[in-house]
């Protein structure tokens, strides 16, 4: 009878060895890099300050979040000016954006059952991919590199093109201007009108710029849009705007004279209408085989369970309760298995980035200005304004002057 | 104390169990990968990080194969009759235009022309450093200033006009398919060799590749 019992404990107690085992099974957990402080130190020292958190999570999450953290960081380095960090941080991150990672061993683990999407080398969704394009364009057309600015809008393009159902349709209103603008600066009027001729079928209400417009002002507004892991097993990305978004229009004053900005682009509207991802489909089947794996666990040790309680009254209790050992067991190592599997999609996200972005185009001649920047809400309600003064300085006819802002923040290339 | 049977079952139900958690491990993070340390590669030779763009054995390749395609021309090299005056060539990005969707520095491609040809003329051709302009300027400026005592001082600036320019155009071609993921890249680069003095074209040479990358499922 005492060797009876040790047969009915046996399940139990390897169950808890496994539950030990699968203590490790929650969400994935990634580990930062342990990079010696003093080596840290001698990184940082010649960045700004105000950008060394983000160097330092450059360094301690690695090759993972590589592209993920130059994006942020380029745009923080935008936002305080410093132009030349930026684009450094945009080149890396496109440069691993471009490079083909068709054998990459995180991404051989990424889709294996026992690692989450998340394991993969971050490289963005289609809609991050193009705005890192966007923000690389901005800083070449700042430097009045418009060959680069257009060649980066182009890619852009591209890039929103994977996220088309539609073979080569892309609907990313705001880099069809860009190119377009671009060309025009270059005086390639065919390529200019190419582009948007592409842009009025998405954007009719849109009046061209005029070829002789050089200021252009692009204003961003609202938060990044999110991604969310939902579903069974948290297997489904969902994308969804940012919170707490106020402003939705805005009004320029320069001095005494009011402009409305044309609202381009819909970040948020781009990220949430991208067709339905292949690795969805590798992760819904990782859902799949972790459903049956629970299922045949859970009918085991209920067999398991119900052998146990019967064996007593059999004359073949022995037996039953070796079997119904043996059958406990494989039931706990199933749901073990099934605990394993990782199915939480990837939920990092670029959370710098804006909401929408609006943009102005005018002829304007050099000299000093007050320029008043509006933000209104959905019903034309002012929520804020930023008052400053802009200097337009003398540009060749062919050139142009960019005025980049967001609530509070304004940077203007030839400063 | 167990029956044979017993004892089987229960050695297979271990054996399971054991095999169960080998074979689903334990997925913490993983290790991160070392580095490598820098070290030389042939950039003519495609990398192991290669994208759809113009990459190092592109440039090579192509300036390779102007530089081949100008030397055999009798206009330059080997004219029927000698020509009176040596052809006064500049070769710069100024007229070199990037329509295409690559990122690039057109010097790279222009420089490695112009040096590979300058080595390879022998004198037969001159080549004009019109970027060079101002800094030739400056010098002669203090040299007439009589601040530079060596050198040939001149009262009037000798800078060379060219006979011939280099002018041409990279553009591309794109397509992706988003169900497979793959995308192709074809690039066009043309190159041409323009008469100062009449606008005759009168060299062209062109470089065409097309690459084709498909993304890990992953990133798709």
């Amino acid at each position: 009878m005492q060797n009876f019992s040790h047969i009915k404990k046996t399940p139990f107690i390897l169950a808890a060895v496994l539950l030990i085992f699968a203590g490790c099974a929650g969400r994935q957990e990634f580990k930062k890099i342990d990079v010696p402080e003093a080596d840290m130190q001698s990184y940082l020292a010649d960045k700004p300050a105000e950008l060394r958190p983000g160097f330092r999570a450059m360094l301690e999450e690695g090759k993972r979040n590589y592209v993920l953290n130059n994006m942020r960081v380029g745009i923080d380095a935008l936002l305080l000016g410093h132009r030349e960090i930026a684009k450094r941080c945009f080149d890396n991150a496109l440069s691993h954006i471009e490079a083909v990672f068709a054998d990459n061993e995180n991404a051989k683990k990424a889709r294996s059952l026992w690692y989450e999407e998340g394991m993969k080398d971050f490289k963005g969704e289609p809609y991050e991919r193009a705005m890192a394009y966007y923000y690389r364009g901005l800083l070449y057309l700042a430097d009045k590199d418009y060959e680069n600015a257009r060649a980066c809008f182009k890619s852009g393009i591209i890039q929103d093109a994977f996220a088309e159902e539609n073979q080569n349709r892309c609907d990313f209103a705001l880099l069809l201007f860009l190119e377009g603008y671009s060309s025009l600066k270059l005086g390639d009027h065919q390529l200019a009108t190419a582009a948007f001729d592409e842009l009025k079928k998405l954007r009719p209400d849109f009046i061209l710029p005029p070829g002789d417009s050089n200021l252009l002002i692009i204003v961003e507004t609202g938060t990044s849009p999110r991604k969310l892991a939902d579903g069974v097993g948290h297997g489904e990305l969902k994308f969804f705007r940012g919170r707490n978004i106020m402003e939705k229009r805005v009004t320029l004053h320069i001095d005494d004279k009011e402009l409305a900005a044309y609202p381009i682009e819909d970040i948020a509207w781009q990220a949430m209408t991208r067709g339905g991802r292949p690795v969805d489909k590798i992760i819904k089947s990782q859902v799949q085989f972790r459903k049956t794996q629970e299922k045949i666990g859970t009918t085991l040790t209920d067999i398991s369970s119900n052998m146990l309680l019967a064996s007593p009254i059999t004359s073949h209790s022995d037996t039953l309760s070796g079997v119904s050992a043996a059958l406990g067991i494989l039931g706990v190592a199933e749901m073990a298995l099934a605990a394993r599997t990782r199915t939480h999609a990837d939920t990092r996200y670029w959370n710098n980035l804006p909401d929408s972005v609006h943009i102005l185009c005018l002829k304007i001649a050099p000299g000093s200005y007050q320029l008043r920047t509006e933000y209104l809400n959905d019903s034309s309600v002012k929520v804020s304004e930023d008052i400053e003064k802009i200097k337009i300085t003398s540009i060749d006819a062919n050139s142009m002057i960019l005025l980049w802002k967001r609530p509070g923040i304004n940077y203007i290339s030839g400063d | 104390m167990f029956s044979a049977t017993n004892r089987e079952l229960i050695k297979l139900g271990v054996a399971l169990f054991f095999l169960t958690i080998f074979f689903s491990g334990c997925a913490t993070a993983p290790k991160h990968a070392d580095g490598t340390t820098a070290h030389y590669v042939d950039p003519s030779q495609q990398s192991q990080v290669s994208g759809v763009g113009i990459e190092s054995q592109d440039i090579i390749n192509m300036t390779d194969k102007m530089m081949r395609d100008i030397l055999v021309t009798p206009l330059f090299f080997h004219p029927k009759t000698p020509p009176k005056v040596i052809p006064k060539v500049i070769i710069d990005a100024e007229y070199f235009k990037n329509e295409s969707s690559t990122r690039i520095n057109k010097n790279m491609i222009t420089d490695r022309l112009r040096t590979g040809l300058n080595q390879a003329a022998r004198g037969k051709m001159i080549f004009i450093g019109r970027e060079y302009l101002n800094m030739m300027l400056k010098e002669l400026q203090l040299k007439q200033l009589g601040v530079i005592k060596e050198g040939e001082s001149t009262s009037e600036p000798k800078a060379y006009g060219g006979d011939f320019r280099l002018g041409g155009r990279i553009s591309t071609l794109d397509s992706v398919d988003p169900k497979t993921g793959s995308f192709a890249r074809y690039h066009q680069i043309l190159f041409e060799m323009v008469d100062l003095n009449t606008g005759e074209i009168v060299w062209s040479g062109s470089y065409n590749f097309k690459k084709v990358g498909q993304e890990d499922i992953i990133y798709r």
